[in-house]
């Protein structure tokens, strides 16, 4: 389990970085967020 | 030679664990990148807005806002900013904050507060950016004619009755001036 905890911080980590960093991203996912709280609303 | 195979339990921490801290992360990442960002995300509150040419001098003819869906606002204190709805009427800029009615809103939607300890803002529309005072409007016509022009522009019903219960917040965008900063009528 040690090694799958390990896994899951390093792909958190990679997240915030992704999130961060790439262009573009944080707007897809915010509209995604959007899109999908619209649709259960 | 044994191996410590995971138990049935622990299996299940670890997908709660994933369950969570994904999305979790995933918000605190879309906050921090929005507040480092020069002006508010989609949900996301902003930075300070920093970008745009600083209009000074007179007022210009806000008749154009009539166009304008949302603009962005910055509080000088706390410096965020936010998307917001604004309309114009006679000349002057007003904006909206709804639902207000209760603790748990107001404990979500800090921003009217701190605007009305402290109106001083910074707007901008179409890229250009506007020294403000937010000066919070409670009574009087003009309340009646702020609602009925917020709901001729969105597909909303705003009404006085709502001001008077402090469910519907409204604020004039009043030119800077020091002595009116945070100021209510």
């Amino acid at each position: 389990m040690k090694s799958a905890y390990r896994k899951l911080g390093i792909a958190l980590f990679a997240i915030v970085l992704v999130v961060l960093i790439v262009p573009g991203v944080s707007n897809t996912i915010e509209r995604f967020i959007l899109l999908t709280l619209a649709g259960l609303g | 030679m044994t191996t410590n195979s995971p138990t049935i339990k622990q299996k299940l921490v670890f997908v709660f664990s994933v369950l969570v801290s994904i999305p979790l992360t995933l918000t605190g990442a879309l906050t921090l990148k929005a507040r480092l960002s020069d002006g508010p995300s989609v949900i996301f509150s902003g930075g300070p807005l920093v970008s745009g040419e600083m209009v000074t001098g007179p007022e210009p003819d806000w008749s154009f806002v009539r166009d304008i869906r949302t603009f962005e606002l910055q509080l000088l204190n706390p410096a965020k900013s936010r998307t917001l709805w604004i309309v114009e009427n006679d000349g002057k800029l007003y904006l909206n904050s709804n639902y207000m009615g209760g603790i748990r809103q107001r404990l979500w939607k800090r921003w009217p507060e701190q605007a009305e300890k402290d109106g001083r803002a910074i707007m901008r529309i179409d890229g250009k950016r506007y020294e403000r005072n937010l000066v919070r409007i409670k009574s009087g016509a003009i309340v009646e004619e702020v609602t009925k022009a917020f709901s001729d522009k969105y597909p909303v019903v705003m009404t006085t009755e709502e001001v008077e219960a402090e469910e519907l917040w409204l604020f004039e965008l009043a030119p800077r001036n020091e002595t009116t900063a945070g100021e209510s009528i």
